[in-house]
């Protein structure tokens, strides 16, 4: 606490116009050997005593002198050690001072005597029991400090793995993200897989398809390369626009035939080609493309050279085994 | 007889008293009791409780004179601390109210001038403490000369005077320190004369 403020105290004091509690921290600060309040206090009491000097002076009684004079005739000043304080005699002081007139003063003394042995064998015991409390204290204080060494390390060590765990973490994070990534990618690339997949069978699908072109090509290519070859025209009869042309390999008993102009299939029909030995015999069934042209692959026919004309007629779906429909082209071999 | 006045009181005298000297006692009795006896008929405002008073105060400064320390004051601000002490204990114990705030300024105040209450049997030394005292109070605001009084006078605390005046603690407490500061540079020369 600020020493201005205990000096702003002594005046109040000095008038009687501090609180209780005021007046105790004051009176603690005074014992504990301030060496400018009791001054400043004295200065203050001094300079309030002379407060009465200016009332109006009032004579006392004349007989106040001799009820006064007669009364300490009766009493003899205290023979009490003097004392600083009069405020710290209290009690004790008033007991001791009983005990100190003539009648008392040998078994006063005697226990005056008893009380200063006690107290030294008091003092000493305390002496003795603060010696090792000093002691206990300082025990306890090395193992505070051991304990806080211990626990500046722990601590240390506890920083450090909390520092490894967040590095860990860190880690485990952008590896986290790392795999979400690659999930993510993984799923693109299956996407892209099927997709690729799918794309693959309609290539391989449309592969067979050109492969199955391609031999029919081939197929065709050699035919028409072939010195054996035979070619035979179907023309149109009167109630059909179309012709056609076959041409066959007897030696390798395959052989094409290929249609021009033949009017539009109706709805559930096909053309039908048949060869006619003794009688008709079915080598196939066509459809026309936009051109309105009709193509059949020939393989394995047998007996060509007894084959005596080639016709197409007009049949239901799927083909019938001997003609019912309508003949639209008719050739002889 | 030349009535003594209470301009100084030497040390020794208590110190005589306190070995039991009697002759010492009725010297000190004459040299302090108007004052007292003004004192504490200002606190107590009844001549029978005064002269009461008185005579504890007396026989307690005849028992405890050995106690009295000049270091740390002299006789007489003992004596006058000892029986303000007295008389404000016995006006709380007796439960007596306060009468300053209606009387303050008048014929019984502190800043009342002195020279009509002065005896012609005081010496001019005393005459002229007591002018210089009442001088001293007159030239304090009206304010600070109160709140002294109603601490002094009344024993009230600063916080006591701030509940009866209205007034905030911290107010009161200034103008307790500035009166008290200004009265010990108006009576130093006093007081030093005194505590020698």
């Amino acid at each position: 606490m600020d020493h201005k403020h205990f000096e702003e105290m002594v005046a109040l004091y000095a008038v009687g116009a501090l609180e209780p509690l005021e007046r105790q921290e004051l009176e603690n600060h005074l014992y504990a050997g301030c060496v400018v309040c009791p001054n400043l206090l004295k200065d203050y009491q001094e300079t309030v005593s002379l407060l009465p000097h200016g009332l109006t002076t009032i004579e006392a009684p004349p007989h106040l002198k001799s009820q006064i004079m007669e009364k300490i005739s009766k009493t003899v000043p205290q023979a009490v050690p003097e004392m600083a304080n009069e405020k710290r005699s209290g009690l004790i002081g008033n007991t001791l001072r009983n005990f100190a007139t003539p009648l008392f003063r040998p078994a006063f003394t005697l226990l005056i005597v008893f009380i200063l042995a006690g107290t030294g064998f008091y003092a000493l015991s305390l002496r003795s029991q603060l010696e090792g409390t000093i002691e206990q204290r300082q025990e306890m204080a090395e193992v505070l400090d051991e304990t806080s060494a211990h626990v500046g390390v722990l601590r240390q060590k506890l920083a450090e793995q909390e520092r490894v765990v967040s590095d860990l973490r860190d880690k485990q994070n952008r590896e986290l993200a790392a795999v979400l990534a690659l999930n993510e990618e993984l799923k693109d690339q299956k996407a892209e897989l099927e997709q690729l997949q799918t794309q693959l069978g309609e290539r391989e699908e449309e592969s067979a398809f050109l492969r199955r072109v391609l031999a029919q090509k081939d197929d065709v290519v050699r035919l028409l390369l072939s010195p054996d070859v035979v070619v035979v025209s179907l023309k149109g009869l009167e109630q059909s626009p179309g012709s056609a042309f076959l041409l066959f390999d007897a030696e390798r008993k395959s052989g094409l035939f290929y249609s021009f102009g033949l009017p539009s299939l109706p709805r559930g029909k096909v053309y039908q080609l048949w060869a006619i030995v003794d009688k008709p015999v079915s080598v196939g069934t066509f459809g026309l493309d936009a051109g309105r042209k009709g193509r059949i692959l020939i393989k394995n026919l047998t007996n060509f050279s007894r084959i005596s004309k080639f016709a197409v007629s007009l049949e239901p779906e799927g083909g019938r085994p001997q003609p019912t429909g309508t003949i639209h082209l008719m050739g002889e071999t | 007889m030349r009535r003594q006045t209470p301009l100084i009181i030497s040390p020794d005298l208590v110190a005589q008293v306190a070995h039991g000297d009697r002759d010492a006692f009725s010297r000190l009795y004459d040299l302090s009791s108007s004052l007292l006896f003004t004192l504490a008929k200002k606190i107590l405002n009844q001549p029978d409780e005064t002269s009461e008073l008185l005579q504890e105060v007396y026989v307690e400064i005849w028992q405890k004179a050995k106690l009295f320390d000049p270091n740390r004051g002299s006789p007489l601000s003992w004596m006058v601390t000892m029986t303000r002490s007295r008389a404000l204990d016995r006006v709380r114990s007796k439960g007596w109210k306060s009468r300053i705030l209606t009387e303050h300024l008048d014929d019984s105040s502190m800043a009342q001038p002195v020279t009509s209450g002065s005896s012609p049997q005081e010496s001019v030394e005393y005459r002229e403490l007591k002018e210089t005292v009442g001088n001293a109070l007159r030239v304090l605001p009206d304010e600070q000369c109160l709140v002294l009084e109603l601490s002094y006078y009344e024993g009230l605390s600063h916080r006591e005077i701030a509940d009866r005046l209205q007034e905030p603690v911290g107010t009161i407490k200034t103008r307790i320190r500035l009166a008290v500061m200004k009265l010990r540079e108006s009576l130093q020369s006093y007081w030093t004369q005194e505590s020698v």
